[in-house]
């Protein structure tokens, strides 16, 4: 019995089955409830057993907003929470260049190398390196996007020794990536990496027949360069500086456990599975390489499935999406991946500096301008921080983004987690007020979640282990 | 009628009397997922929510679905009226200022 009258927190909860849902409170802490547990946490919480009783405390569903520190605690809870869109821009994607040997079938924006006016200016890439230490976030990452960035390594260059120089007076936590193809990598550039402790993210969608289906170059041989590169890359830099991602295309569907296996022949400890984008060159091929979200969840779950096999095996392989919710739902602190937050990490946690001298709030938006929509641009690189954060742009993102105001959002157990994509909406509908449940990214990630949920209600504790440590990653 | 129409029949729905417009709201938004529903007969009654359905097994499912969503409206309701309107009140003040960074 408690010693003092207890009130109910606001929380919400997802239903599990018709007799069990798991309820989440405001600071993203979740518990299992029974039907009959629901009720009685909603009409009579003091009529739980203690030991069930101080569970429900600690995890903020209950307590005592008198108490001295009770609310101060809870508020640092929520603000550990949002310390991602809190701490101002974190994540700089500079894009170098859009020229790329590739021509592949759902690529959103590349250029082939005949064609010119289309990279950054030195010039250009001196103002980016000043403006991203305007940012207050004490964690940089700066990561170049293309095209494919190593085919201005120039550019590259630059700005990583500018921004090194700069940060010796400011001294902040700065991480670099490059994400390419690595066909273009060379010794010279992989020492030039190693001194400055560059990560290094590439793309493989599979086992060649696959890969080398849609990431066409005219030799036909693009999975053997970046394995090559990958190998490249780790003789020079270690094992763990490549990572990489790969694209779901509707030729993926059918080879879940194929392109898993691929990730452990090629020795990597991290898999991403992300579905195809629907923005750029990519809306064109729709009907070739697209397919429902019911079947990229079919998808997905086939290929999570497989990965826990191989951990059961012994061979420690993490898929990057699963961890990022898993972060969110069993870490006190926020991973920052600036896709789940609200408001939005477009434009208030992430800034893409583009070639064509445009600042735009996320990689989406800029692929959505090479398609013709420029209307999510926030300034130009030379305009100030303050002007590119306070935009119209930034302010219509935040306001479509807040996910206690926005319907569909405000009753969703998982909205702590998540968060509204105003890009993806305004993309997929043309509005970004557009109903959020309608978006494929609401659809996707409450798979997501309500998949992991019902993992760590019903599995055993093995799973709970391993979700445990994806969500801690060392 | 629509030719998407055919072959099925629209059928009533009955719902607690007490969900209010936001309740119904709510539940055609997220049942329409799943279910075509007919809103001009959400807004003329607060309590019937017609669903177009193809045979009597798929109108079982829409009513048991429908019933699910009306029942947990409701209890999301009594949370929102029991607890401590304070806690909102802090989250609303990180997210706040959070949002604050764009003003």
């Amino acid at each position: 019995m408690s010693h003092y009258p207890l009130k109910l927190y606001p929380f919400r909860y997802h239903r599990l089955n018709g007799n069990q849902v798991v309820a989440v409170s405001e600071t993203g802490d979740f518990a299992f409830l029974s039907q009959p547990e629901l009720l009685e946490l909603i009409d009579n919480p003091d009529g739980f057993q203690s030991h069930r009783l101080a569970e429900l405390k600690s995890k903020y569903f209950v307590g005592n907003p008198n108490l001295a520190g009770s609310l101060q605690l809870l508020l640092s809870r929520l603000t550990q929470k949002k310390e991602t869109i809190l701490s101002g821009p974190s994540l700089h994607a500079i894009v170098p260049t859009l020229y790329c040997q590739h021509t592949c079938s759902y690529c959103q924006v590349s250029r082939s190398l005949t064609d010119s006016g289309y990279s950054l200016s030195e010039k250009q890439i001196t103002q980016i390196t000043e403006r991203i230490f305007d940012s207050q976030s004490h964690m940089l990452t700066v990561e170049f996007q293309g095209g494919d960035p190593l085919l201005r390594f120039d550019l590259v260059k630059q700005a990583i020794e500018a921004i090194s120089h700069h940060n010796k007076r400011e001294k902040r936590d700065v991480r670099f990536i490059v994400s390419s193809t690595l066909h273009q990598l060379t010794p010279e550039m992989c020492a030039f990496f190693k001194e400055y402790s560059v990560f290094l993210s590439t793309s493989i969608d599979g086992p060649p027949e696959l890969h080398n289906k849609h990431r066409r170059i005219k030799t036909r041989d693009a999975y053997e360069r970046t394995v090559a590169g990958i190998s490249l890359a780790r003789e020079y830099l270690g094992s763990d500086a490549v990572s990489a991602l790969m694209t779901t295309t509707y030729d993926s569907l059918s080879f879940p456990e194929a392109i898993v296996d691929e990730y452990v022949n090629l020795g990597f400890s991290e898999i991403f599975i992300r579905p195809i984008s629907i923005y750029g060159f990519a809306k064109r091929n729709q009907k070739k390489v697209g397919y429902t979200e019911k079947k990229f969840t079919e998808f997905y779950n086939r290929a999570f499935e497989h990965i826990l096999g191989w951990n059961r095996q012994g061979y420690a392989l993490r898929e990057v999406s699963a961890a990022i919710a898993l972060n969110k739902m069993l870490s006190p602190f926020d991973a920052g991946y600036v896709d789940l937050q609200s408001p939005s990490g477009a434009g208030l946690a992430c800034l893409v500096y583009n070639y064509d001298g445009y600042v735009y709030p996320s990689d989406e938006a800029r692929m959505l301008a090479e398609s013709g929509d420029t209307s999510l641009r926030l300034g130009k690189i030379e305009d100030s921080l303050q002007h590119l954060l306070t935009s119209d742009v930034s302010q219509q993102l935040v306001k479509n983004s807040l996910s206690q105001y926005v319907p569909g959002c405000q009753e969703c157990a998982f909205s702590t987690y998540c968060g509204p994509d105003p890009v993806s909406m305004h993309a997929e509908y043309g509005s970004m007020s557009t109903p959020v449940i309608w978006s494929s990214h609401c659809q996707r990630q409450k798979q997501l979640f309500d998949m992991l949920f019902r993992k760590l209600a019903f599995s055993d504790t093995w799973f709970e282990d391993l979700a445990y440590s994806w969500a801690h990653p060392s | 009628m629509t030719e998407r129409e055919t072959g099925g029949t629209w059928k009533p729905i009955e719902l607690p009397d007490n969900l209010g417009s936001y309740g119904i709201a709510n539940i055609v938004l997220h049942c329409s997922k799943e279910l075509r529903l007919r809103f001009d007969e959400v807004l003329n009654s607060d309590s019937v929510v017609r669903v177009y359905c193809y045979s009597d097994e798929h109108y079982a499912q829409a009513v048991t679905l429908i019933s699910q969503a009306a029942a947990d409206e409701l209890l999301r309701q009594r949370i929102r009226r029991n607890s401590d309107p304070i806690i909102t009140q802090i989250v609303d003040s990180v997210l706040s200022a959070a949002s604050n960074k764009a003003r």
